[in-house]
């Protein structure tokens, strides 16, 4: 379970929110530039906060807005909006980069069916493919939460099409508390079990 | 003519552009780092000193050193009183000389470097449980590479061709202290011609093969990892 309460000064306005989300996929929805990828940094601890408390099952991530633990021991998986995969490496460095288990991940390979493009370079493979990569990166490291910041803006409807199944699928077999950061309205009546609509930084009843 | 020819100025000026640009290497990726990834009061200045040997005269980055590091200077007189150590009209000097007139290339380099790829790289690192440390060595430092390579070039070069501030802090002293902009100088002042031509080819070609070097090597990793 994520217990998020964030205040966050921002240029504009005062980002201000407070939510709880279970193991389901929860749907951040909303303008452009109204908060929404900054609740995900929060959340994995690369933006500090002005106040407020973050709790993630057992464990105190941030409090009264404090750092309590770091970035790389949050056991977050990130998905950023361009994948940020690392163009020095092949998809399997990529990959195994803060992977836990070999024989796991290499199982999550052949399930997205990415085995045969393991020696590629991330400008070798397609939008998609760098998609099912940065999942499976993010994956590999055995995350306890799983934050995506627009994974399928860049596909296209075919492609999206799969990934929302992959995603779905995923989140049935490792029941883990999902961000999904969206504002395509399809994502969120397809994959949503909870959806925060946010303005502004703050949350609007829907 | 080749048996009349001292190489000591070769090896003088190998050696004090060598070690200034492992040190510029090292200094100037740590600030360069620091000040892109970091925003603090006053980081305007800090850049503006950072650079201000590249537009000063080099006499100026000379007198400047001369007043740190001569015998009365802040430095110098702290070296001299505790560890009987003179950089003054020492091989040390023109290291010193090297290493301030360098800096400015190698830190506009690889701010430069560090600037130019997706900062999300490092966060996305982070995020898998990696150190700083190790994030800075397998995502940072690779990715700035090329820009890192042309700084580390250009350091050596210019080091290698530095004279102004070598002369007003380590002084012309045969054989101690005559790099070969030192020995060009005074090669012309006394007429011999032909040993200033001699260097002035030297000079001329390792500077030479030293850009075409870099840009062979960044044309052939630029096509490599294309994102």
């Amino acid at each position: 379970m994520l217990t998020v309460h964030i205040k966050k000064r921002l240029s504009h306005f005062m980002l201000n929110v407070q939510f709880t989300i279970k193991k389901e996929i929860a749907v951040l929805f909303g303008p452009s530039g109204s908060g929404k990828t900054t609740i995900l940094n929060c959340i994995a601890g690369l933006s500090k906060m002005n106040d407020g408390c973050i709790k993630l099952n057992d464990r105190i991530l941030n409090q009264n807005g404090k750092v309590l633990i770091p970035v790389q021991e949050r056991k977050i998986g990130y998905l950023f909006q361009d994948y940020a995969l690392f163009p020095h490496k092949t998809v399997w460095e990529n990959i195994v980069y803060g992977m836990k288990q070999e024989k796991f991940t290499r199982n999550l390979v052949d399930e997205l069916n990415l085995t045969h493009l393991l020696n590629q370079y991330p400008h070798e493979i397609s939008g998609g493919e760098k998609q099912r990569t940065a999942l499976i990166r993010a994956l590999a490291t055995e995350p306890e939460i799983l934050l995506l910041d627009e994974p399928f803006s860049a596909l296209d409807a075919k492609t999206k099409q799969t990934s929302y199944e992959q995603l779905l699928r995923m989140q049935k077999r490792w029941k883990i508390p999902i961000i999904l950061v969206t504002h395509n309205l399809e994502e969120v009546n397809l994959l949503a079990d909870k959806v925060f609509y946010i303005e502004n930084g703050v949350l609007v009843e829907n | 003519m080749m048996e009349q020819i001292n190489f000591f100025p070769l090896w003088l000026s190998l050696k004090t552009a060598g070690i200034s640009t492992v040190i510029v290497f090292f200094t100037g990726i740590l600030f360069s780092y620091f000040i892109v990834r970091r925003d603090f009061w006053g980081k305007s200045v800090v850049e503006a000193i950072f650079l201000l040997p590249l537009v000063l005269p080099p006499t100026v980055v000379g007198f400047g050193l001369l007043y740190l590091f001569g015998k009365n200077g802040i430095i110098g007189r702290f070296l001299n009183d505790y560890f009987e150590f003179q950089i003054v009209f020492t091989w040390y000097g023109a290291v010193i000389a090297s290493i301030v007139v360098s800096f400015p290339l190698m830190y506009q380099s690889a701010t430069a470097a560090f600037k130019q790829y997706d900062r999300n790289l490092e966060k996305a690192a982070l995020t898998m449980g990696k150190s700083r440390w190790v994030v800075f060595w397998t995502v940072s430092f690779p990715l700035a590479w090329p820009g890192l390579l042309a700084g580390l070039v250009l350091a050596f070069a210019r080091g290698l061709g530095e004279f102004g501030a070598t002369l007003m802090l380590a002084g012309y002293i045969p054989n101690v202290t005559d790099t070969i902009p030192l020995a060009i100088y005074f090669a012309v002042e006394s007429g011999k011609m032909d040993e200033a031509k001699f260097w002035v080819g030297i000079i001329v070609a390792l500077g030479f093969f030293a850009i075409l070097w870099l840009n062979w090597w960044s044309a052939r990793n630029m096509t490599k990892h294309r994102r």
